[in-house]
């Protein structure tokens, strides 16, 4: 195999890595933020929550 | 907000490196004229792993020694930035390897599997904490395991003066005569700083992360 293709596999796993660790990071946070927003919505309006 | 500007920041700054190492970094004499340029993101990756392995110390000694909440927080971001930077290292250095001596991994090279190990051990606890109930007797494993990865980064960190086998000798701290170019010094330290900069980013995203999973642990349970 040519040796620039491990140069440039090499940096599409790292760039994969991170971009896919950074991505899922994210993705929990907005994830939780949502839930945790509904969970105090619900409680600041529990005859909402009752219906 | 700032975990997410940190990280744009980091990414950046180590992506100017990367193009540096491709077009200003001078040729390697006696490695593979491409591939070798390999190092500019491989080796700063495994600096930055040596940090995060840091964290998990200082994180799991917290929890050990002070049952300490932040501790216990701090070892879990640690975990999965360890498992994210020694990947980085741990797919990049086979691939060099491939090019380089026509075998991704020698198991007889005691600092590719000192490194393998830690990479493993960081993949265990990122797995243990994703599956186990949050009890106090899994908090103590988790964090005597957290311990035990610190004590292999000096051992890592020295493979290569210790029983050099197939992976290059240090060229930082090394040997006189054994020194690297300072243009690829250069290029590594601000590789360096992108990463590092990178992964106080991610540390931050990842602490609000478990702020707020504990703020909403709370409110289920005062609801149930």
């Amino acid at each position: 195999m040519e040796d620039i293709v491990y140069l440039a596999a090499a940096y599409a796993a790292m760039i994969g890595l991170i971009g896919w660790f950074t991505w899922q990071l994210l993705d929990r946070l907005a994830d939780v933020k949502a839930r945790l927003h509904a969970v105090e919505e619900s409680l600041s309006n529990p005859n909402d929550s009752e219906e | 907000m700032r975990g997410v500007l940190l990280m744009l920041v980091g990414l950046g700054v180590a992506g100017v490196a990367m193009v540096l190492g491709f077009v200003h970094a001078p040729a390697a004499q006696g490695f593979e004229p491409f591939s070798f340029r390999i190092i500019f993101w491989h080796v700063p990756a495994a600096w930055t792993s040596f940090l995060t392995f840091g964290m998990l110390f200082v994180g799991s000694l917290a929890w050990f020694w002070k049952r300490s909440e932040w501790g216990w927080t701090l070892s879990g971001i640690a975990a999965e930035l360890s498992l994210l930077f020694g990947l980085c290292v741990v797919t990049s250095g086979p691939i060099w390897g491939a090019a380089e001596w026509g075998t991704p991994w020698d198991w007889s090279d005691a600092r590719l599997n000192t490194y393998g190990l830690l990479s493993a051990l960081a993949l265990f606890l990122v797995m243990a904490r994703r599956s186990q109930p949050d009890t106090p007797e899994f908090r103590d494993v988790y964090a005597g395991f957290g311990l035990f990865g610190f004590m292999l980064v000096p051992i890592t960190y020295m493979a290569t003066r210790w029983w050099q086998e197939r992976h290059p000798a240090p060229v930082v701290g090394g040997e006189e005569g054994n020194m690297v170019d300072g243009t690829i010094l250069s290029i590594w330290l601000l590789a360096f700083a992108g990463m590092v900069i990178l992964m106080i980013g991610q540390a931050l995203v990842s602490a609000e992360v478990q702020k707020c999973e504990r703020r909403l642990a709370e409110l289920q349970q005062g609801l149930d």
